[in-house]
C-alpha cells in the first residue's frame, strides 16, 4: 500500500493559566502513524485523548511543538504558500456539528460556489454547476432539492452529507471526518457512514475518521489506532485491535461499550478517576492508576511500543 | 404487577405564536403507558420525537408555550391514586422527590458552581425535611453517598473539581436522597465518555436494585436501553409505535421502524452491510396524514397514508402500532 499521509513523533503541548502559574497540558505526546491510499483509518478514543487536536494540525489549524505531518513524503508546514494550498485541496474535513458548519443566513450553494471559484477549480458557473450536481450524486442529494436554499431547510442528516459533498469539491484524496456521525439521528447514522466506506470504495478517497464510537470503527475502519491521555496505546488492523485488544486500557473502552443485545450483560465493575486532570500528569505510563496489572516500573519509565500479532502495543505486559 | 405512574390519553403539544399565526407542535400524542413497580422502563427514539416531553408531562413541569391538551397521569402512591393535574401546587410539590424524582438531561451542569457540593446537599434536605441542624444533614448526605459506593470526601469539593462522570453521579445521588420510588431519568449517559458511561449505568442499577424501586430511562442509545432497562417503549414522531420487553423487542421487532432502528446498529463480529430507514424524520409541526412513519416505511399500504393505527397487542406483552399486523 502506497503512503498517503504519514505523521512522525508528533507532540502537542498547550500551556494554561497566567504567567504565574503555568500548568502544561501535553494533548499529544509523540504520536507516530501512516495512513495509506485508500484506506479507512480510524483514531479512536475518549474525550481529551488527542484525538481532534491531531487532526486540527493535520489541517494546519493548530501548530504541533514538535514532529512532522508528511504528505506524499513531503512536511507540510514548510511547504511555500502556493504547494501548501494544493496540498489544503488534497485534504478535506468534515465536521461533528452539521448545524454550525454553514452560517444560517447564507444559503448553502454559495459555499459551494465560492470553494471551486476560490480554488480556481471552476472558471464559470455552468462549469461549477455540473461539478456540485456530480458531486451531489455521490452523496446521494439532487441538484434541485440543493439550490437556493438556507441551511434551516435541510435535516441534520442531509447537511452531514451536504458537508461531504462540499468536502468532496476539490478531488481531495484524504477526507479527515471529526465525528461526522454523533450529531445525526440515529436511523440515518448508517447512512453516513456507508457513504464513507462508499467513497473509499468508489472514489479511491482515504478517511481518516475520528471517532468515540467502536461499534461503527469496527464496522468502516481498516486500520484503527487508540489514543489515550496523548498517546496512541495500541495501533493495527481494526478487526485484531477490537476483536483481541492487548492493551489493558482498550480491553477496558470495549468492554464498556452497551452492546445492543439483552443477552449481553457486564459481569465485572468499573473504577472510575474522580478527577481527570491528574492523569495527563502522570509520569510512565497514562494508564497506570486505574490499571489492574499495572507493575512497579510503569510508575516509572514510559513504556515502548511493542509488537504484537501484527499491532503495536504501548505497554509493558508485551515486553 | 403493581402500576405505579399510568398515563390516560396524554396529549402534548407546544403552542408557538408565529407572526400571529398559530403553530403547533404536537410532541406527545395519545400516549397510554403503565409502568409497573420494580422495573427499568426504557423510552426510545431520535432526537425530537417527544421523549423528553413525555417525561416532563409525567413529571408535572409544563410551562409555556408547552400545553396540557388532554388526559392524565395518574400516580399509584400508598394505596391511593393521585391524578397529578387535579392536585394542587403544595401537594404536587410533597410528592415530588419523596414519590417521584427528576434527573433531567444535562444535570451535570445543576450543580451551583460557587459552593461545596455538600451546600447543595444540605440546602436540598433543608427544603424537604426541616429542622434539623446543619451537621446533621451533611451526616445524611455522607451516608446517602457511602450508601451508593461513591467517595464521601467529595462533599468538600466544588463542581469544577469533579470530572463529568462524578457530577452526573452526584446529581444521581442527589435526585435519589429521599429514597423515591420512581426516577425519571432524561439521558443521563448521553455526553459521557464510554467507561464514565458505564459506571453511570453500573450506579444506576444499583439504586433500582436495592431500592426495588423504578426507573423510566429515556435515551436513544440502544446499546444502553439494551444493558438496563427491562422493557422498552419506542416513540416516533410524538406516538409510543411500539413497547415490549426487552428481549422480544430485540429478538423480534415488529414495527418497520423499530426493525430499522435495531437491524442497522453495528456489532463487533459482523461487518455485514447495515442499512437506515430512508427518507428523515417528519418535523412533530407538519406531521404526515395517516402513519407518521409511512413516507419512510418500504410496506407502507394505502391505509397507511389516511388512518393512524393505534396501539394494540398482537402479542401477550408486545404492543405495536401499524396496520401490517392488522393484515396478517
Amino acid at each position: 500500500m502506497k503512503k498517503l499521509l504519514e505523521v512522525q513523533n508528533l507532540t502537542k503541548i498547550y500551556s494554561m493559566g497566567s504567567i504565574f502559574s503555568r500548568t502544561k497540558i501535553t494533548a499529544v505526546e509523540d504520536i507516530s502513524f501512516t495512513v495509506g491510499e485508500p484506506e479507512i483509518f480510524t483514531l479512536a478514543g475518549e474525550s481529551g485523548c488527542g484525538k481532534t487536536t491531531t487532526a486540527k494540525i493535520i489541517l494546519g489549524f493548530e501548530e504541533q511543538t514538535s514532529g512532522a505531518v508528511m504528505y506524499k513524503d513531503e512536511p507540510i508546514k514548510n511547504l511555500r504558500r502556493g504547494d501548501r494550498n494544493k496540498v489544503l485541496r488534497e485534504i478535506q474535513a468534515v465536521f461533528q456539528n452539521p448545524f454550525s458548519t454553514f452560517n444560517p443566513l447564507r444559503t448553502v450553494d454559495s459555499y459551494f460556489y465560492e470553494t471551486l471559484i476560490n480554488l480556481k477549480i471552476a472558471s464559470n458557473r455552468k462549469e461549477a454547476e455540473k461539478k456540485i450536481a456530480e458531486k451531489l450524486q455521490a452523496v446521494g442529494l439532487s441538484f434541485e432539492e440543493f439550490s437556493q436554499r438556507y441551511p434551516s431547510e435541510f435535516s441534520g442528516g442531509q447537511l452531514q452529507r451536504l458537508s461531504i459533498a462540499r468536502a468532496l469539491l476539490t478531488d481531495p484524496s484524504l477526507i479527515i471526518a471529526d465525528e461526522p456521525v454523533s450529531m445525526v439521528d440515529a436511523s440515518l447514522r448508517m447512512s453516513i457512514v456507508n457513504l464513507f466506506k462508499d467513497l473509499k470504495e468508489r472514489y479511491d478517497v482515504s478517511v481518516i475518521y475520528i471517532t468515540h464510537d467502536l461499534t461503527t470503527a469496527y464496522y468502516i475502519s481498516d486500520r484503527m489506532a487508540v489514543m489515550f491521555r496523548g498517546n496512541i496505546v495500541e495501533m493495527g488492523p481494526a478487526e485484531e485491535v477490537l476483536s483481541n485488544p492487548k492493551h489493558p486500557y482498550t480491553r477496558l473502552l470495549r468492554e464498556s461499550v452497551p452492546e445492543p443485545d439483552p443477552e449481553k450483560q457486564w459481569t465485572t465493575r468499573v473504577h472510575l478517576a474522580e478527577s481527570e486532570h491528574e492523569e495527563y500528569l502522570q509520569t510512565g505510563c497514562k494508564f497506570v492508576a486505574r490499571c489492574p496489572l499495572a507493575m512497579e516500573k510503569c510508575r516509572k519509565l514510559t513504556p515502548p511500543h511493542f509488537e504484537v500479532n501484527g499491532t503495536s502495543v504501548k505497554c509493558f505486559l508485551y515486553e | 404487577m403493581q402500576t405505579v405512574i399510568s398515563t390516560k390519553e396524554l396529549k402534548s403539544y407546544y403552542v408557538l405564536d408565529v407572526f400571529g399565526r398559530e403553530k403547533v407542535v404536537k410532541a406527545v400524542d395519545d400516549i397510554n403507558i403503565d409502568v409497573y413497580e420494580n422495573e427499568i422502563y426504557g423510552i426510545a427514539g431520535e432526537s425530537g420525537c417527544g421523549k423528553s416531553t413525555l417525561l416532563k408531562a409525567i413529571f408535572g413541569i409544563i410551562d409555556p408555550p408547552l400545553r396540557l391538551i388532554a388526559g392524565k397521569v395518574l400516580y399509584f402512591h400508598n394505596e391511593q391514586v393521585y391524578d397529578l393535574y387535579s392536585l394542587n401546587s403544595d401537594s404536587r410539590r410533597s410528592l415530588r422527590w419523596k414519590f417521584i424524582s427528576y434527573v433531567p438531561q444535562g444535570s451535570m451542569n445543576v450543580l451551583n458552581p460557587v459552593v461545596k457540593i455538600k451546600e447543595t446537599f444540605k440546602d436540598f434536605l433543608d427544603s424537604h425535611l426541616k429542622g434539623k441542624t446543619k451537621n446533621e444533614y451533611y451526616e445524611m448526605a455522607k451516608e446517602h453517598l457511602t450508601n451508593l459506593g461513591l467517595p464521601p470526601k467529595i462533599l468538600e469539593a466544588y463542581p469544577h473539581q469533579l470530572s463529568g462522570g462524578m457530577r452526573q453521579r452526584v446529581t444521581i445521588a442527589l435526585a435519589t436522597l429521599l429514597n423515591p420510588k420512581i426516577i425519571i431519568a432524561d439521558e443521563p449517559t448521553t455526553a459521557l465518555d464510554v467507561v464514565t458511561q458505564r459506571g453511570v449505568i453500573q450506579l444506576l442499577r444499583d439504586i433500582q436494585s436495592t431500592l426495588m424501586n423504578t426507573i423510566v430511562l429515556v435515551t436513544h442509545d440502544m446499546g444502553v436501553q439494551a444493558t438496563m432497562s427491562t422493557r422498552i417503549a419506542v416513540m416516533y414522531a410524538g406516538k409510543i409505535i411500539e413497547e415490549a420487553p426487552t428481549t422480544k423487542l430485540f429478538q423480534d421487532p415488529k414495527h418497520p421502524y423499530t426493525r430499522y432502528l435495531i437491524h442497522s446498529l453495528p456489532k463487533f463480529g459482523d461487518k455485514s452491510k447495515r442499512s437506515s430507514a430512508p427518507g428523515s424524520p417528519p418535523s412533530l409541526a407538519a406531521l404526515p396524514p395517516g402513519c407518521a412513519f409511512h413516507p419512510r416505511c418500504p410496506y407502507a399500504l394505502e391505509k397507511c397514508k389516511s388512518e393512524i393505527p393505534a396501539l394494540r397487542s398482537y402479542e401477550p406483552d408486545h404492543k405495536t402500532a401499524c396496520w401490517l399486523m392488522e393484515e396478517r
